[in-house]
């Protein structure tokens, strides 16, 4: 799969991550990366996801959509499955990706990312180029 | 080969090695490659450097010379400093790194006037560079000898004797020379019991100072469980070499340049990338097939994997350096055997 990565992160600058992707989300379709993705099993349900890996594609879900199933998951069937809050909490509770949803649960679950920087995530960045002008820069390497 | 023998006025120099270019990368191979060769008999080589960390040759016992970009640009006033050096030392034989047309293209009128050998060692460079100025062509025509210092993707490479000779990383210390991890720990302040992360912030640009940012935010969100000690640019940690300490560390953090991932491979220690664009430098190909960090989230995730597994102690680095293969690929060029000049 030679395609970039989808998801879009960012806090200040929304941005693609556009590393090379390794898998397709089944439940948004987004194609994503090793960092961006979790195994199937990481979601209840997954049998009913609506997308489906294609030839060459591992199959998984991203990030986003975990979270959005963790954050919305209700104790309404505890009592004949266990909580679904505990079901993803004890699953991701170690996992940074989800440390702002479980270990600062004051924030929105959705804003893990406020502890990096625009400028922290742009370490990350490969898109953009620096090919041509050579033979002009004197700091050049 | 005629050797053109060694001696000669008294302001020469055998060997002068062109390294100008920004970062470590170039002042770190050329110690390597001429404290090696005065290893094998052959001391005197002379530097020439545009770095701000030139100091870093007289601490290793190396003469350099250093010119700053006020003085070294345009293309034509960096030619006639590179002519004028070679006029005053005399080598029998220059070594370009990296760039065979120098750093701001000023080095083909140099080397058409230079009746020395000539020789090139050669890390990645972009196709895109190749191509544009022919470089192939231009080493064919221009360089004795060429020395891949890594593995060159894309066409061969060949000079006007031949192929490139493969000769390893080049790295400026051998294994022996190494501290041990007792020893690097200690002096680096790290607990025995504790993963030790080091941070190796590098070269120029828009991201400096941003994966210790990086790191720090990891360092908090996971508990401060491990160690961390931050080196490069506005790190605590001012070692250098700093593949000296690399037997000490559990988990080394940096780009993908030339002489962290080198070293990393060498000693063993495993390392966490975040690949950095660069004009010239091909880091996300180096990295390729390594462990490559693609998020902030993603960096968390392989060093808490790193803190469950806890320190695991590994054999002693062994590795062949690629400077010893390097210099002994020059003194065959200069056609003079180790008896010869001792």
């Amino acid at each position: 799969m030679a395609r970039g990565c989808e998801v879009v992160s960012g806090f200040l600058i929304k941005h693609a991550c556009d590393y090379p992707a390794t898998a397709r989300c089944l439940a948004c379709g987004k194609r994503v990366c090793a960092g961006h993705s979790r195994p199937l099993d990481g979601v209840r349900d997954a049998a009913d996801l609506p997308f489906k890996a294609e030839p060459g594609e591992e199959a998984a879900v991203c990030v986003e959509c975990v979270k959005a199933r963790a954050a919305q998951a209700q104790p309404v069937d505890a009592r004949a499955t266990g909580d679904p809050r505990d079901w993803y909490r004890d699953r991701y509770y170690d996992d940074p990706y989800f440390w702002g949803m479980y270990h600062h649960p004051h924030y929105h679950p959705y804003s893990v990312y406020d502890d990096y920087s625009a400028s922290d995530r742009a370490a990350f960045e490969r898109d953009g180029d620096m090919a041509g002008g050579y033979e002009g820069d004197f700091a050049g390497t | 080969m005629t050797s053109r023998g060694l001696s000669g006025p008294a302001n020469s120099a055998p060997v002068v090695y062109y390294a100008l270019g920004g970062g470590l990368g170039h002042v770190t191979r050329s110690i390597a490659i001429l404290r090696q060769m005065a290893k094998r008999g052959l001391p005197g080589g002379i530097a020439l450097t545009n770095s701000p960390h030139h100091a870093l040759y007289a601490r290793e016992g190396l003469v350099a010379a250093s010119i700053g970009p006020e003085a070294g640009q345009p293309a034509d006033a960096l030619a006639q400093w590179v002519a004028g050096r070679l006029a005053h030392w005399l080598p029998q034989l220059l070594v370009v790194d990296a760039f065979p047309r120098g750093l701001l293209g000023e080095l083909p009128p140099v080397l058409a006037r230079f009746a020395g050998r000539t020789a090139l060692v050669l890390r990645r460079l972009r196709e895109g560079y190749a191509r544009e100025y022919r470089l192939r062509e231009f080493v064919a025509a221009h360089y004795d000898v060429v020395l891949a210092a890594e593995v060159l993707p894309g066409a061969p490479w060949v000079s006007r004797t031949g192929a490139a000779r493969d000769v390893g990383p080049v790295l400026v210390r051998d294994a022996e020379e190494l501290r041990t991890r007792e020893d690097a720990r200690r002096r680096l302040g790290a607990a025995a019991d504790r993963i030790l992360v080091v941070g190796v912030e590098s070269g120029p640009g828009e991201h400096a100072g941003a994966l210790h940012s990086v790191l720090s935010r990891v360092w908090e969100r996971l508990g401060r469980l491990f160690d961390l000690r931050l080196a490069g640019a506005g790190g605590a940690v001012s070692h250098y070499p700093l593949i000296e300490l690399l037997p000490g560390v559990d988990v080394v953090v940096g780009a993908g340049g030339y002489n962290l991932f080198h070293e990393c491979q060498a000693v063993g220690v495993p390392a966490v990338f975040v690949p950095q664009r660069r004009r010239y430098d091909e880091q996300f190909a180096r990295v390729a097939g390594a462990t490559v960090a693609s998020s902030p989230e993603h960096l968390e995730r392989i060093l808490a994997s790193h803190v469950a597994a806890g320190p695991r102690l590994r054999p002693a680095p062994r590795y062949t350096n690629g400077a010893a293969s390097a210099a002994g690929a020059l003194l065959e060029l200069l056609g003079a055997s180790d008896a010869s000049i001792c």
